[in-house]
């Protein structure tokens, strides 16, 4: 079965969002040699079931700590496997999220960004244009707030869409954005 | 060209200020009550008292939940009508323990027990313990630190409490265990997870198995002696840290620096909360359970086999010399590593007796601290920290025992109790 | 003026100019990096842990890894 990754950095509803998205049987499971716990469930995406992982928390694919490394470990693991990166992004710490999207896009993996939290950015007077960021990053970029569940549906519909993309076509794209 | 470039941390970080540069405006921002307080809750001058107050209400919610549950409903259900019926309608039971089918006595225990406590049946304190005590105490603890962590206090919590545990090598989050054993080991052993290295890990286990009493364990100090429960406490905590100091000596290997995000605060989600403690409570019985029973059945058999009567044969002249106690303590001393309800019962009776002074009640209870709380810690620290940990721990039981218990007496003796 | 990220006072800022290799990587996921700006929210006492906030957010770290961080502030 193809697996559907929920990665980000801690603290950005990443778990929230996993309750909202997965099936009833959700599992607990240990990540062998470590003391590092992590979910997983099912997931129904266009009449086909996925498994959906959620992973640690990370800052960086250069892990700092054993959780981040548990994060890359599984993620590595899971490539040949993965469907989808779901890359959640806590809209009010835009940058930090952006570092990681980079890293995941440098290596390859089939990424939709969802721009989590975007009430409290709001709220917080930043505003972000979606549709650039799409374009300059060349994924599936989509505006959620799990709390609630707005925005699910369509970063569902984007799953599919996720490709993998490269760093220099990044650079190419940006270049071509105004600021 | 190389198709999948990989950028420098510097090259990354212009890349994506880069790109910020271009999709993110950022109005002004004016602070909130949650910044005021975010920032309150983390300055030491504010921060410290504001921690105590959540740490004791905390620890009130857990009494208050723990206690309604587990003395509120369980014992009475137990006690009154699980055990008779059980003790009643199983078949083999003898006038005592010893003359029962070794059937009976594995799994109902004592046929004159009057408590599941003491029965130390898999059928009755097996199940007692699993449901009635450990059950509530892990349902109130995940709830508080699931509300403490969607909420967004636990990272400022740990900050302030690495302030302290970091010099004896521990790391900040190492808090959560030591407030959850203060209620039950058993979860605290397994709570020690949350620290990185298999020496933080190590350390944590074995400081709080030995040098924090669970809420049985306070349960019994206050029984016996209420108004030296409070120095107890104290004299407890100083050996945590010193034997914590150390350890950090002793033990290989690294304790890593603090480093952790410190999220705004955020309301936490009813939903979301009652989910994970759903997960987390059935994680935990399904890895735990089974421990706590199989430690009922080696308790059993080491009692059927005489192996205590032995232990407290042997160990007499250690007791009567170096702690001081007098020699007819000695069998409830033994007994307290295995039965604590059961120590009680005898120390109580030899104090009210006149056998025991005050000072000697203060050693004997301070002894009955340090000793793991109870068989399932011993076989939870068995099972995260394997058969190595266990034994490097029970060596720092018996050597903090020695110590501890040997300066007490020193102690009572100088102070004249 | 030149000094360690451990050594800023509370409610002082400064930019980033350098930071120790051994540890650049670690913290560079969190944003802390040279050229970032710095503020110091609190610090606890004994040597305890710093909260820094770089870029609006909040970082909580221990004394001797901050002072492996050397930062610049404008009198």
């Amino acid at each position: 079965m193809k697996k559907i990754l929920l990665v980000g950095n801690p603290n950005v509803g990443k778990s929230v969002m996993f309750s909202r998205l997965s099936g009833a049987r959700v599992v607990v499971s240990n990540y062998p040699g470590t003391t590092v716990d992590y979910t997983k469930s099912r997931m129904r995406v266009e009449g086909k079931e996925y498994e959906i992982v959620d992973l640690p928390g990370t800052f960086s694919l250069e892990p700092k700590d054993k959780a981040e490394e548990v994060a890359c470990k599984m993620l590595e693991e899971a490539k040949p496997h993965t469907a989808a990166v779901i890359d959640v992004i806590d809209a009010t710490a835009v940058e930090r999220g952006l570092y990681l999207t980079l890293e995941l896009i440098e290596r390859g993996y089939p990424v939709v960004v969802a721009l989590n939290m975007s009430d409290a950015a709001r709220d917080r007077k930043i505003k972000i244009d979606v549709k650039k960021l799409e374009r300059i990053l060349g994924v599936p970029v989509v505006e959620t707030i799990a709390t609630t569940g707005a925005g699910l549906k369509e970063l569902v519909s984007k799953i599919g869409k996720a490709k993998p993309t490269d760093i220099e076509a990044v650079k190419r794209r940006l270049r071509r954005e105004k600021k | 060209m190389k198709a999948k470039a990989r950028l420098s941390v510097d090259e990354r970080w212009e890349l994506v200020d880069e790109i910020s540069k271009r999709v993110v405006l950022r109005g002004k921002y004016k602070h909130t009550l949650k910044d005021v307080l975010s920032d309150l809750s983390v300055r030491p001058a504010t921060g410290i008292p504001f921690m105590i107050a959540v740490l004791y209400g905390f620890w009130m919610f857990f009494g208050a939940f723990a206690g309604f549950f587990t003395d509120g409903l369980a014992v009475p259900f137990f006690d009154d009508h699980y055990l008779p019926a059980l003790q009643g309608a199983f078949p083999g039971a003898g006038p005592t323990m010893a003359e029962s089918s070794p059937l009976y006595m594995i799994l109902v225990g004592d046929p004159n027990a009057t408590n599941c406590f003491e029965a130390f049946g898999v059928l009755t304190s097996a199940l007692f313990v699993a449901f009635g005590v450990v059950l509530p105490a892990i349902v109130a603890f995940y709830l508080i630190l699931t509300i403490l962590e969607d909420c967004g206090y636990l990272p400022r919590l740990a900050t302030l409490a690495d302030t302290v545990l970091h010099k004896i090598g521990l790391h900040g989050f190492a808090i959560v265990p030591t407030i959850l054993s203060l209620g039950c080991n058993v979860p605290a052993v397994y709570g020690c997870r949350v620290l990185e290295t298999k020496k933080q890990r190590f350390m944590m286990m074995t400081l709080l198995g030995v040098f924090i009493p669970c809420a049985a364990q306070i349960g019994i100090m206050r029984e016996l002696i209420p108004q030296y429960t409070g120095l107890i406490l104290i004299y407890l905590f100083f050996g945590f840290f010193a034997m914590g100091a150390l350890l950090n000596k002793l033990i290989p290997g690294r304790s890593p620096e603090i480093l952790i995000d410190v999220p705004p605060y955020r309301s936490p989600q009813r939903s979301n909360v009652l989910r994970k403690l759903g997960l987390r409570v059935r994680h935990f019985l399904k890895t735990a359970v089974p421990f706590v029973i199989l430690g009922v059945v080696v308790v059993n058999l080491l009692y059927w086999t005489g192996v205590i009567d032995w232990l407290s044969r042997v160990t007499e002249p250690l007791f009567v010399v170096w702690f001081g106690v007098p020699a007819a303590t000695v069998g409830a001393l033994v007994m307290a590593f295995m039965r604590k309800d059961m120590a009680v019962g005898m120390l109580g009776g030899l104090a009210s007796a006149g056998v025991l002074s005050t000072g000697q009640l203060i050693t004997s209870v301070v002894l009955v601290s340090i000793y793991f709380p109870c068989l399932a810690t011993f076989i939870m620290i068995w099972k995260e920290g394997g058969t190595r940990d266990l034994l490097k721990s029970l060596g720092v039981l018996a050597t903090s025992f020695f110590v501890f218990g040997g300066l007490m007496h020193a102690i009572v003796t100088l102070a004249g109790v | 003026m030149r000094k360690k990220l451990s050594e800023l006072k509370p409610g002082e800022s400064a930019r980033i100019v350098q930071i120790d290799p051994s540890v650049k990587s670690r913290i560079a996921g969190m944003g802390i990096r040279a050229g970032e700006k710095v503020k110091l929210a609190s610090r606890q006492p004994f040597r305890g842990p710093l909260v820094v906030v770089v870029k609006g957010r909040e970082t909580s770290l221990g004394k001797s890894l901050a002072s492996l961080i050397v930062v610049e502030v404008k009198e």
